[in-house]
């Protein structure tokens, strides 16, 4: 029995380890609790325009082009299906959501639903109908979401504006703290300006749906320009809706920083270039080299390249055009990216005024106002950020000039076009989206234009969705496109 | 194979008797065991050419005279000589040797179990320390090759590079006396071969199904040297091996007619590629060199070059294909510099030493060993080398009659002040890229540049400062090379980017032996391994690493990794004997495994802002430091009996049950059964005396890993069950975390495997010669495949249980000794294996991805290729241009069809000579550093005049093949095959530029790079001189001997420019190199 005795003891000995599996069933690598303001410094990180030049938005948008072996997709037209890579970021926003109200900070909350209306309102301009209602439910077991109608997002979204205004209104009334927010440093009425820009910026998107009745969309562009006490905009380039690049972490730099790539091959486009030129646009010394061996600072001096040429002409004219401004490779910093800033609310409230929608702005301000403001504060983020030194009297002379200066015949294509300039590599897709809407600017396309040498409408669903929710984006692509899901349909936004 | 045996065979008739002496002796030979008499056996008069061998009554006659010293010898036998007395009843006994019959032969098995070989009922097969010692590589891992059937080992040309081990396909487990090493922080480098007694490898599920999770794909069962089988006393071995390279087995050939620079144009006009002529652009697609011209001093054609002199306040004019420019750089002759040797003349004579000395003894109460080896090698790159230093102690002490205590403490230092960046070892290296000094030399140098005059590698002062770049002429600041953009000087990366290592090992254990009876006995073993190593990199200003940055301003970096692991092993042994016939033995007992590992990184950000100080400090933005740790436990309790019938029957079981930590209740509990029965016919049925033994074997086990193997990283694998965070981006200074896309499910189980075995064991001849023959076939299931979700349900994918597939193969030892005379002996041992795994199932219930079908090979490689016809020949459109398949098609089998390793032993008198082949037959490689070689313009078959004409604009170059009349062709999406065909062909007619064709023909498919990766190495020549024992009397050895080695001597394959052995695709690896050396050994 002793010698059992011993055994027993051993292994009992042995055994005694495994009281402590709680200790071992911690990672001390990675935290299994977090805090919203955790969160929310990765949402505003993943949420404010990134890089332009890996996501090609810029290249879509014709302000850029890049050549190699073969041509981006993004220069060519050819892309077909876009990414759900939005579903990603939402799925942050919820576990934040979740984490304010069991912190019960409400600011957050608010957020959320800011942030739910970016990434939400993103993806349904790029595809059409998108999952909404249902989306975000695979913890509680619903892992194949419908499809929600383009309509019913919209309502969704403009909701949740209005609801974020609510809550971060009371978040600032109670001076509540927002740690984690690299984007406004924790005021809640800047937030509050950035969402009621960004839900006029929904509004005119749905230009084409003023008779909707659900919308009401002019109904709802009044009310908010109506009422300043509750919907406050920004008011200057310090409300900016953006992200500052700054040298704390290298991840932090401008993400073109130090690319062999684009200082070797991302060249001007030509159309964009002489969109500038035509103004004597001064921005384009910001944004662009001269042609090798030319001076810089003079117009003259500056080309772009057209992107609807085929790779190998592309090449052939590099060595006789514009790269981009060596700034973008050679600072670690540069200008801001911005998710909306206060020239483009300007723009948008110039093109409400000029669509009827209002008879002016806030102070009694007219279109020509608001368009000369949104072009001036333009001007002046470069001399901020850029150290582009354009001076009152050179944005004067810019702004009287006869194809500058506001005329109501040519309103929408000046204010188009004048907002097309001041987004130049900002604002993710949003140029793209509005040359969509309105046809301005032209967009080159040519020979080396894939996609039968048009510029896409939309990007079809992922390959992924057709094999994990088949049911329901087959139905959403019968409702909305008789059954063809590419990219040359036209969704409902755009009827 | 087969010549082999009826070599063996052919062998055994050697039998010849001699007659014609006056007096013939006649005697018996009978077996010390049993008397029973002894055929095959050989007689001779020692100093004689005369010699019998017995009848199967066991008698011999031969001529011999009384006095004269018979030597009896067989295999199996203890060698004997007795004086010939003349008497007429002469009996011989011989007593067997401990080494060649089966029931003798000890094998250690699972937790260090020493059972005989016959109750081993699976697939073991040792290596002997002594051939390890003679030639050691750097890497003992090395040395074994083609030693075990089913042990793969590929093996590594760079320094300090780890070689690849796979047993049956799958890396393995390491136990060192008993005792499980960490798989994941257990490397060869640590063992130092000097120490190693035996290595046994456990090649099966079944053998190591003791170990649990970690024995599921075997194990390789490492035994020290200890004191007690020395004589009594103490005995002092001094052990030295100088070895150096003796030319090599691939050398890469580039071509030498023509420069760098691009379409026939080169020229240094500021460095940074501003002047149109080329002299940045990297590719060796410049101009014919070594052509004459009667207007320059020189007689050649003079340009501008990067070694020219150079002039600020000058410039000189050139002319160069009819077009003039100026440079600041001085016109020099544009000829073939260093005799096109720029490889073989940058690489220095790699250099091996290896030395150990111990001090073994034992008395009655116990034995010692005291070893200490040094073992230094001289990279064959400038500036690199390494050390590694063990001590090893070990003892053990008979406290009492029941009690023994023994330990082992090694320590093991390995330190490499800089090891070449090509190695694997290197952090972010061994690929393509500047930091690789052979992808500078081989791919982008030109026959223009003469590497020596690289070796003063900082930019002399008064040179041309590059654009943008920094200020030359003072050292540390800028490197000077042909190249400002994309390469580095290889010098100046080999003695200025620094990567050092250094690794500590510390293995400790004690054993507890209580003998309560001679049939019950309690074995207590504890064992500590940790290691800590530290990685440095010294990154100097105007470096350029791989990520091509365009700020170079150098960098340091540190990592520190430690792992410790403890295991503790209880085992109580009961041995019966009972119903007379049968035999127990039960043991029961526990384990206790705890693993603790930790990281940390440091790392300067942005550079450095002085050159040459290599401190954190000295980081331009803030310092970046990173780290992470992991503990596991488990406890187990684990038991096995072993029941034999008369010896006859042999049954053995074995069950162990894990508890683990790292996976949540109640998936944290595994069981893991093996069984194993052992039949040996030759006892049971009367079978022709020709076959002496004959056994068969079978066996099975169960066993699932306990870790869920998700992410490849032990930081995370051991919390993979557990939902958390991520980290992500800073954000001015603002930490942030985010939600990864992967939904962890609570039910995540570990995949498993079932193993069968079966096998044969037959010695023939009285055990002359012997074949092992095994047979396996493993099911792995259920792994952990990470199942699809709509991304808007918020989730990319959930982890699920799912797939399967078979990893089957066989092993063949074979063994003999075709010729035993007196003085001569001649042993020959041969290895041959093949292994496969073969998809069975898919989660899901697919029938095919990524071109695989359930039911083929695994390893199929599938890549683009150009379109052929039936016959092969590629399709060219009517450009000219070959058209590639519209998917990606099968290129062929990674793995080898089957792969042998043979050994040839021979001994005469004192000299004994052991020569040894390897080889994988079969399989197929991408040969990408050809394809880059084709691309850049260095490979010498771009070397031709449809290369001018090229240069001179025209197209002349005809492509081999076909062109398409009518007709077409239609590819399977899934596998590549070609689904219809209704081509017409004609023969290409149109003529292209060569210089498009030979990079786009190269370079944009990987079909016309594919290469049989088939070949043979004569791995090992060994010659030992053993001095007479004699001669040893009458010096202060016991022993002593010498020997002349040479490894990795011959190659044979048809792969061009690389040893297909340890490499494939891009990897751009030094030269293999044959080692020639001497070793000296003596006992006193």
């Amino acid at each position: 029995m002793k010698r059992f005795y011993i055994l027993t003891m051993v292994v009992i000995t042995a055994l005694a380890a495994c009281k402590k599996y709680d200790y071992y069933q911690n990672n001390p690598n990675n935290p299994s609790q977090a805090l919203p303001s955790l969160l929310l410094t990765d949402i505003c990180t993943e949420v404010f325009p990134y890089n332009f030049h890996t996501d090609g938005s810029a290249y879509a948008s014709r302000y850029l082009t890049t050549y190699g072996n073969t041509l981006n997709t993004y220069v060519s037209y050819g892309w077909i299906q876009g990414s759900y890579g939005g579903y990603d970021i939402l799925r942050q926003v919820k576990q934040m959501d979740t984490l304010a109200v069991a912190a019960g900070n409400e600011a957050y909350v608010g957020l959320a639903h800011f942030f739910r209306a970016v990434i939400f309102s993103q993806l349904t301009e790029m595809f059409g109908d998108i999952p909404y209602s249902q989306a975000l439910q695979a913890t509680s077991g619903n892992s194949t979401p419908v499809y929600d109608k383009q309509e019913d997002v919209y309502l969704g979204v403009l909701n949740e504006l209005e609801q974020a205004n609510t809550i971060m209104a009371n978040a600032a009334g109670k001076n509540l703290r927002i740690t984690g927010d690299v984007i406004y440093g924790g005021n809640a009425s800047q937030w509050q300006k950035a969402i009621n820009a960004f839900r006029l910026r929904l509004l005119i998107h749905l230009s084409k749906k003023t008779n909707d009745t659900k919308l009401n969309v002019v109904q709802q562009f009044q009310t908010i320009m109506a009422d300043a006490a509750t919907y406050p905009l920004m008011t200057s380039n310090d409300d900016n809706a953006q992200i500052v690049f700054n040298t704390t972490a290298t991840s932090n730099y401008y993400p073109t920083y130090n690319s062999l790539s684009v200082v070797s091959t991302v060249s001007m486009e030509k159309g964009f270039v002489d969109t500038l030129k035509a103004k004597n646009d001064p921005r384009l010394f910001s944004f662009a080299e001269p042609i090798p061996g030319k001076t810089a600072g003079i117009i003259a001096s500056y080309a772009g390249v057209d992107a609807g040429l085929t790779s190998t002409d592309q090449q052939n004219s590099a060595s006789v055009t514009s790269l981009i401004n060596k700034r973008y490779s050679n600072s670690m910093v540069n200008e801001p990216m911005m998710l909306i800033g206060y020239p483009e609310q300007e723009f948008l409230i110039a093109e409400a005024i000029a669509r009827g929608w209002i008879t002016g702005g806030r102070n009694s301000a007219t279109a020509a106002d608001c368009y000369n403001e949104a072009i001036t504060s333009s001007m002046q983020f470069y001399n901020t950020y850029a150290k582009a030194g354009i001076s009152n009297s050179d944005i004067s002379t810019y702004l009287a000039q006869s194809n500058v200066a506001y005329n109501n015949a040519t309103a929408i294509q000046q204010i188009i076009t004048q907002k097309y300039i001041a987004l130049f590599v900002q604002s993710d897709f949003e140029p793209f989206v509005e040359q969509r809407r309105t046809g301005f600017p032209t967009f080159d396309v040519g020979a080396g234009t894939l996609n039968n040498g048009i510029v896409p409408k939309r990007w079809a669903y992922p390959t992924k969705e057709y094999e994990q929710n088949g049911t329901n984006v087959k139905a959403a692509v019968q409702s909305q496109y008789g059954g063809t899901d590419d990219v040359n349909q036209a969704m409902w936004l755009l009827k | 194979m087969r010549h082999i045996l009826l070599t063996v065979i052919a062998f055994f008739c050697i039998g010849s008797v001699m007659y014609g002496q006056k007096r013939i002796a006649t005697g018996q030979v009978k077996s010390s065991k049993d008397s029973s008499a002894l055929q095959d056996i050989i007689v001779f008069v020692k100093g004689r050419q005369q010699n019998t061998v017995t009848n199967p009554s066991g008698e011999f006659a031969l001529p011999c005279n009384i006095g004269d010293s018979l030597v009896i010898s067989g295999m199996g036998y203890e060698r004997t000589t007795v004086a010939y007395d003349g008497s007429e009843n002469f009996v011989i006994f011989l007593s067997q040797t401990a080494t060649n019959t089966l029931q003798e032969v000890i094998v250690t098995t699972a937790l260090g179990i020493k059972k005989s070989k016959e109750q081993v009922s699976y697939a073991t097969q040792e290596v002997k320390g002594s051939v390890l010692q003679k030639a050691p590589e750097s890497n003992v891992a090395s040395n074994l090759v083609g030693k075990v059937a089913g042990l793969s080992i590929a093996t590594k040309s760079s320094m300090f590079e780890s070689p690849t081990v796979l047993l049956r396909g799958a890396s393995t487990l390491v136990v060192l006396d008993g005792v499980p090493t960490d798989k994941n922080s257990f490397n060869f480098w640590s063992l130092d071969p000097n120490n190693i007694e035996s290595i046994t490898v456990l090649k099966g599920t079944a053998a190591a199904a003791l170990y649990g999770a970690d024995g599921k794909n075997g194990a390789i069962m490492v035994t020290t040297k200890t004191g007690k089988n020395g004589s009594n006393g103490t005995e002092v071995t001094f052990n030295s091996t100088n070895q150096f390279s003796g030319g090599f087995l691939r050398l890469p050939k580039t071509q030498t007619q023509y420069g760098m620079g691009w379409n026939g144009y080169y020229a240094f006009i500021d460095g940074a590629g501003g002047g149109g002529w080329y002299d940045d652009y990297g590719y060796v697609w410049g101009p014919k060199l070594n052509q004459k011209d009667a207007s320059t001093a020189s007689g050649y054609v003079e340009v501008p070059q990067y070694n020219s002199p150079y002039d600020p306040n000058t410039y000189y004019s050139f002319t160069e294909s009819g077009y003039t420019d100026q440079s600041h750089y001085k016109p020099i002759p544009l000829i073939t510099r260093g005799g096109g040797n720029n490889l073989k003349n940058f690489l220095r004579r790699e250099f091996i030493t290896t030395d150990n000395v111990s001090f073994a003894g034992k008395s009655d109460k116990g034995d010692f060993n005291l070893s200490l080896s040094n073992m230094y090698q001289k990279g064959q790159v400038p500036n690199t080398s390494m050390t590694s230093t063990t001590l090893l102690l070990s003892g053990s002490l008979q406290v009492s009659d029941k009690f023994k205590v023994s330990g082992i403490l090694s320590y093991n230092r390995q330190n490499s002040p800089n090891y070449p960046a090509n190695s694997t070892q290197a952090s972010g290296s061994g690929g393509s890229g500047p930091a690789n000094y052979f992808y500078n030399i081989l791919l982008w140098m030109g026959p223009d540049v003469d590497i020596r005059d690289l070796r003063d590698y900082w930019k002399p002062s008064g040179a041309n400062p590059r654009p943008g770049g920094y200020a030359y002429g003072t050292k540390n600041m800028q490197q000077y090379n042909y190249n400002y953009t994309w390469y580095d000087n290889p010098y100046f990366a080999a003695y200025e980017n620094i990567n050092a290592y250094v690794n500590n090992v510390i293995n400790a254990q004690l054993n507890l032996n209580y003998k309560f009876s001679n049939d019950l006995n309690l074995m207590v073993r504890s064992g500590l391994s940790t290691n800590s190593d530290q990685y440095t990199n010294k990154e100097p200003w105007s470096y350029i690493d791989n990520s091509f940055q365009l700020q170079r301003q150098g960098g340091f970096s540190l990592q520190q990794d430690n792992n410790t692991q403890i295991v503790t092993d209880v085992l109580l042994t009961y041995k019966k004997r009972f119903l007379n016939d049968f035999h127990a033995t039960v043991s029961m007992g526990g384990s206790s495994r705890y693993n603790q590992i930790g990281y940390t990184y440091e790392s300067t950000v942005g550079g450095l802002n002085l050159p040459n100080y290599y401190n954190l400090a000295a980081s331009v933005q803030t310092a970046t430091a990173s780290n992470a740790s992991a503990e596991k436990q488990s406890s187990s309790v684990m038991g096995y009996a072993d029941i034999d019938y008369k010896s006859e029957i042999y049954l053995g079981i074995t069950g162990r049950n894990d508890w683990v930590s790292n996976l949540p209740k109640p998936y944290n509990s595994f069981f893991y059964p093996s069984a194993n029965l052992g039949i040996v016919l030759s006892k049971l049925l009367h079978l022709p005396t020709a076959i002496s033994y004959f056994k068969l074997r079978g066996s099975w086990a169960q066993v699932s890993d306990n870790n869920l193997n998700l992410y490849g990283s032990n930081y995370r694998d051991w919390y993979a069950s557990l939902a958390t965070y991520s980290n992500g981006i800073r954000w001015n200074n603002n930490a942030s975390l985010y939600l990864p896309g992967t939904y962890i499910s609570p039910s995540l189980k570990p995949n498993t495997t079932i193993s069968q075995e079966y096998g044969a064991e037959m010695n023939f001849l009285k055990n002359r010669a012997g074949l092992d023959f095994t047979y396996f076939n493993y099911l792995l299931k259920n792994f952990l495949v990470a199942a699809p979700l709509s991304t808007a349900s918020g989730y990319d994918n959930t982890y699920v249980n799912g797939g399967s597939y078979n990893r089957k193969g066989l092993e063949i030892v074979l063994r003999g000794t075709p010729v035993l005379t007196q003085n001569f002996k001649w042993d020959i041992i041969a290895n041959w294996d093949k292994v496969h795994a073969y998809r069975k199932s898919y989660y899901g219930g697919a029938s095919i991805q990524d071109g695989i079908k359930v039911g083929d090979r695994m390893d199929q490689y599938f890549n683009t290729a150009w379109q052929t016809s039936p016959d092969g020949q590629v399709v060219y459109n009517s450009n000219g241009s070959p058209i590639q398949t519209p998917y990606s098609v099968r290129l062929g089998n990674t793995d080898p069809d089957w792969s042998f390793g043979l050994t040839n032993n021979f001994s005469y008198k004192n000299f004994s000579l052991s020569v040894s082949l390897d080889g994988r037959i079969g399989g197929i490689l991408f040969n990408g550093v050809e394809a880059q070689m084709y691309d850049g313009g260095n490979h010498p078959a771009t070397a031709n005049s449809y290369r001018d004409d090229a240069y001179a604009g025209k197209k002349t170059y005809l492509p081999k093949g076909l062109n398409v009349t009518s007709g077409s062709v239609t590819y399977d999406p899934l596998d590549g095959h070609i689904t219809s065909d209704t081509r017409v062909f004609t023969a290409n007619t149109v003529n292209v530029n060569y210089i498009d064709w030979v990079r786009n023909y190269y370079r944009a498919v990987q079909s016309t790079e594919i290469y049989s990766r088939t070949f043979v190495k004569l791995r090992e020549i060994l010659f030992t001189y053993s001095l007479d024992p004699k001669l040893v009397k009458k010096t202060p050895f016991k022993a002593a001997s010498v020997s002349l080695t040479g490894r990795n001597l011959l190659l044979w394959t048809k792969v061009p420019f690389m040893d297909p052995d340890g490499y494939s695709n891009f990897a751009i690896a030094e030269p293999t190199y044959r080692n020639i050396g001497i070793n000296i050994n003596v006992k006193f």
